[in-house]
């Protein structure tokens, strides 16, 4: 980083060494200095891919470590990642490829806002010579679909960090197949296998951005078969979860009304928080995965430990959950291990 | 004729019984025989060692190898073990298609009973064969109709056509770009598709008539597709013009139709060595019609798409909501979810315009209405406030001559058609922090936010647009580093949604969102209400929202340790990109002598 010798490039390792300075001007705000340290790499002769993905991306996760265990607020971390999608951008300016391969459309899902982790796949690929349109967080599928009718992309990736935006995505990624575009599948919220993303029907699924690279790489893909175990009593039940979420939000904050005054998980309003429990458990009983909601739960409790929350609050809104959710039988088991869950950690 | 049956039946027996029978001589018949020989079904019997006995009329002419006195030969002869392979049998003899049942016979004889099933099986084969047409043909029309983009669809074309007509396929369609140029998709059996673009002079005689019509079919050399522009990039064989190519194919060309004008060319090349090819080849051109003209639909109605997708893409790059100048000395923030989200436009606008030297002038506002008729307002809007800027810096002035344009500018047979926005100045200061004189035409108050708070900026003023003697006030905000000022739509506030998606977001909920927000730079504010108020929405009802941010760049919080230098070496050696960072200041002082006017 200090001397700059165009004849030895700054190898992978000299990248790693300044994550604990660029970590602290992301918390500072120090755009400059967050900035200057990607580009100084690439300048040096460094790869920009080395930097996306040994410096911004393990960082961003530091960066969702840090507002998991309440050391920064909610518009801090938010902050940070306003600063790191800068130098993304930078770092796009100075290196890209010559986009000759073919045109990659990238999109989050409708309802995903963490746009960061797509936007670093999307330079990757672009380092690597495909034509990459970004259509941003959070992509209505009929824009998603229009695109994809005007331009006629190669492949369709989608990008998701939660796994509850993905049973209404079916229908976007059955809208995009339709076209005789294929769908790639990318983000922990198709599952840290990817199991979610067979069950969502995708053509192909990528862990990291070097995979969805090297799958790109092997083009066409072979078909896929649907996923046969689909059964009709998932189906209406996540619609009944769904179409019960205000009474439920409702009969959890009534619960919790009498118990204090000023009640927070996360860092957003609880109606918030506890709709988004909600979507959980409705993904939960689409997938037919009781571990996803009871993983959801343990974060939940994780993150708002710090923030001061009462560790019989979530019990409590389990039960209020459960009064609602009588004829749901697989809707009960998820609350049942859930509860287990939250149990277990004590 | 009874009576006359029973003695046959017996005679019959009789014979069976008896030693060998030579065949019977001609005219020294039995009943028996006559009856056996004028029956339509072949019939043949031997005895335990499968020597044949006896043949009927019909099983002489259909299997005429078969000797009475002599073995069994062919399908029907017995195994080692005495007995035959299969009482079903079928069979091929002189080119009819024979169907033969064996039966026992007391003494360990049999008979085998043959029939002729040639037009059966052709009808049957005929049959099956209309019937995977159809099949092909309504997986043809199901995949062609489902994308608009002229590339897909053309690959779609080559895929289907490659899997059931020919070996080699390609299509040749003029490009929506127009002029000379066209574009091509070809590919062979089981491969990928290869696609490109290719100047229409370049094109091999008979695609070129292909594209002008029908009526320059004519039948294909093969050596006139030598060269074709596909045939460079794909495999040796089947494409001729390579080494190794051209010798046992078949090839037609032919014109999809179109709207008037073929929609393109379609180039099958048939590998003749196949014998599935080769009969393929023979019945079909019936089906590669059929084909064609589903195949020409799809791609004059992706054609026709493009073109229009093309004309509305040009109109409406006045309409989108335009990508944010870089301001220096300021912070700029945006985000905007227009109803129609097809489009991306809506009756929500904004605009900021910067002019190196002057205040920057920054709007947003809201005109009545939504959709396609609300976004051509808005944009005359827009162009509206880009020309009266020209000549008029001061907020309220500029919205009095807005006012104004917009009423003279109304068609006498409409109402006017009226808009609310906030309309500001910005001018950065010394020391970091921003002057605003922003100016209310009707719209929702700005909110200021600042660590403190968020505060409301009541402007009032009328709606513009509406009354020739329209009143406007402005107020002075000054923002501190850091701060920033929020500018919204109705469609945030008023949006329904919330637990019992009833509610609305409210200023109150805005305020609450903004309330921290002090740390985030302008498009991470933006950001932020955009998705709380989509989040709010849920899949509810939804109305244009548009956030506008304009912010004192964030001071920058003292480092614990001063760090090395270097990268400001390599930010020198890159002039532009410094500029295009430079709002945010280097030394973290904030101050910016530089920058300010």
């Amino acid at each position: 980083m200090t001397s700059r010798s165009p004849s030895a490039p700054a190898p992978v390792e000299a990248v790693r060494a300044v994550v604990d300075d660029y970590l602290d001007a992301l918390g500072r705000g120090d755009e400059t200095h967050a900035v200057d340290l990607a580009l100084g790499f690439v300048d040096a002769g460094g790869s920009a891919e080395d930097v996306l993905l040994g410096l911004v991306a393990p960082v961003q996760v530091r960066v969702g470590e840090r507002w998991e265990s309440g050391e920064w607020s909610v518009a801090q971390e938010h902050a940070a990642t306003c600063i790191a999608e800068r130098v993304v951008a930078a770092l796009g300016t100075r290196a890209r490829g010559q986009g000759t391969r073919g045109h990659v459309v990238l999109s989050c899902l409708d309802g995903e806002w963490h746009a960061l982790p797509a936007r670093i796949v999307g330079d990757v690929l672009r380092l690597r010579c495909w034509q990459v349109t970004f259509l941003g967080a959070s992509v209505p599928p009929v824009h998603l679909v229009s695109f994809l009718h005007q331009h006629g992309p190669d492949v369709v990736a989608l990008s998701a960090a939660l796994p509850i935006h993905l049973p209404a995505a079916r229908h976007t990624v059955a809208a995009a197949q339709r076209t005789g575009t294929p769908v790639l599948a990318g983000g922990p919220g198709f599952g840290a296998d990817g199991r979610f993303a067979r069950r969502l029907g995708v053509d192909a699924w990528a862990p990291t951005a070097e995979d969805a690279a090297a799958l790109l790489d092997r083009m066409p893909w072979p078909a896929t078969s649907p996923d046969a175990t689909r059964d009709d009593g998932a189906e209406t039940e996540y619609a009944g979860v769904r179409e019960r979420r205000g009474r439920l939000v409702m009969a959890a904050v009534e619960r919790l009304r009498d118990r204090t005054a000023a009640v927070r998980l996360a860092d957003s309003p609880l109606d918030d928080d506890l709709g988004q429990m909600v979507d959980f458990l409705a993904a939960a009983t689409w997938f037919g995965d009781r571990g996803l909601f009871a993983d959801h739960l343990e974060w939940l409790a994780r993150v708002s430990t710090p923030r001061g929350a009462a560790a019989d609050l979530l019990p409590a809104v389990l039960d209020a959950f459960r009064a609602e959710l009588h004829d749901f039988p697989f809707a009960l088991t998820c609350l049942d291990l859930g509860h287990d869950a939250l149990v277990g950690r004590g | 004729m009874v009576e006359q049956g029973h003695d046959v039946d017996t005679d019959a027996r009789v014979d069976d019984s008896a030693a060998p029978v030579e065949q019977a001589p001609m005219g020294a018949t039995t009943l028996a025989d006559r009856l056996l020989d004028g029956a339509g079904t072949g019939i043949l019997a031997h005895d335990h060692q499968g020597v044949v006995r006896f043949l009927n009329a019909s099983v002489r002419v259909l299997l005429p190898d078969q000797r009475v006195g002599e073995p069994l030969i062919g399908a029907l002869h017995l195994r080692q073990d005495g007995r035959a392979a299969s009482d079903e049998v079928e069979l091929t003899v002189t080119g009819r298609r024979l169907r033969a049942h064996r039966r026992d016979l007391p003494d360990g004889w049999a008979a085998w009973y043959v029939d002729d099933v040639t037009e059966q099986h052709a009808r049957m084969d005929s049959l099956l064969a209309e019937r995977s047409r159809s099949r092909f043909l309504a997986s043809a029309s199901r995949r062609l109709g489902l994308c608009l983009h002229p590339g897909r669809t053309a690959r779609a074309v080559v895929e289907l056509a490659a899997a059931e007509l020919a070996h080699a396929v390609a299509v040749v369609w003029p490009s929506s770009t127009g002029g000379d140029t066209v574009e091509w998709a070809a590919g062979e059996r089981a491969a990928a598709v290869r696609s490109g673009r290719a100047r229409a002079g370049e094109l091999p005689g008979p695609v070129t008539a292909a594209l002008r019509g029908p009526e320059g079919a004519a039948p294909l050399l093969l050596d006139d597709l030598a060269g074709a522009p596909w045939a460079e990039a794909g495999p040796a064989t089947p494409w001729p013009g390579r080494s190794g190519g051209s010798a046992a194919v078949a090839g037609a060309v032919v014109s999809l139709p179109g709207n008037g004008v073929p929609a393109g060319a379609l180039v099958l090349l048939r590998d003749a060595t196949a014998a599935a090819g080769a009969a393929a080849a023979a019945g079909d051109t019936a089906l590669v019609e059929e084909f064609a003209q589903r195949a020409g639909i799809a791609m004059a109605a992706a054609a026709l798409y493009a073109r229009q997708a093309r004309t509305t893409g040009v109109l409406r790059s006045n309409l989108v909501q335009p990508p944010l100048p870089h301001v220096p000395g300021l912070t700029l923030g945006a985000a905007y979810r227009p109803a129609d989200e097809g489009l991306l436009i809506g009756g929500d606008f904004y605009d900021v315009l910067h002019r190196p030297g002057s205040a920057t002038t920054f709007l947003l506002g809201d005109v009545c209405g939504k959709g396609v008729d609300a976004a051509v307002s808005t944009g005359r809007v827009r162009q509206s406030v880009v020309a009266l800027g020209r000549l008029v810096n001061d907020p309220v002035r500029l919205l009095e001559a807005l006012n104004a344009t917009m009423l003279e500018t109304v068609a006498a047979d409409r109402a006017p058609q009226f808009v609310t926005l906030v309309l500001g100045s910005a001018t950065p200061l010394l020391g970091g922090g921003v002057r605003l004189l922003l100016a209310g035409g009707g719209h929702l108050p700005p909110l200021v936010v600042r660590p403190g708070g968020v505060e409301a900026v009541d402007i009032g003023g009328m709606l513009v647009g509406a009354v020739p003697e329209a009143r406007f006030r402005a107020r002075t905000v000054d923002l501190a580093p850091g701060e920033s000022c929020v500018l919204y739509s109705d469609g945030v506030t008023e949006a329904q949604g919330g637990v019992d998606g009833r509610q609305a977001f409210g200023e109150e909920r805005l305020a609450e969102v903004l309330a921290g927000c002090d740390v985030l730079p302008a498009p991470g504010i933006a950001e932020r209400v955009a998705q709380q108020v989509v989040r709010w929405l849920g899949t509810g009802y939804n109305d244009d929202v548009a956030v506008l941010v304009v912010q004192a760049p964030i001071p920058v919080h003292p480092r614990a340790e001063r760090h090395l230098h270097s990268v400001h070496v390599a930010a020198a050696a890159h002039p532009e990109d410094r500029a295009a960072r430079r709002d945010r200041p280097h030394d973290g002082t904030g101050s910016h002598p530089e920058e300010v006017p």
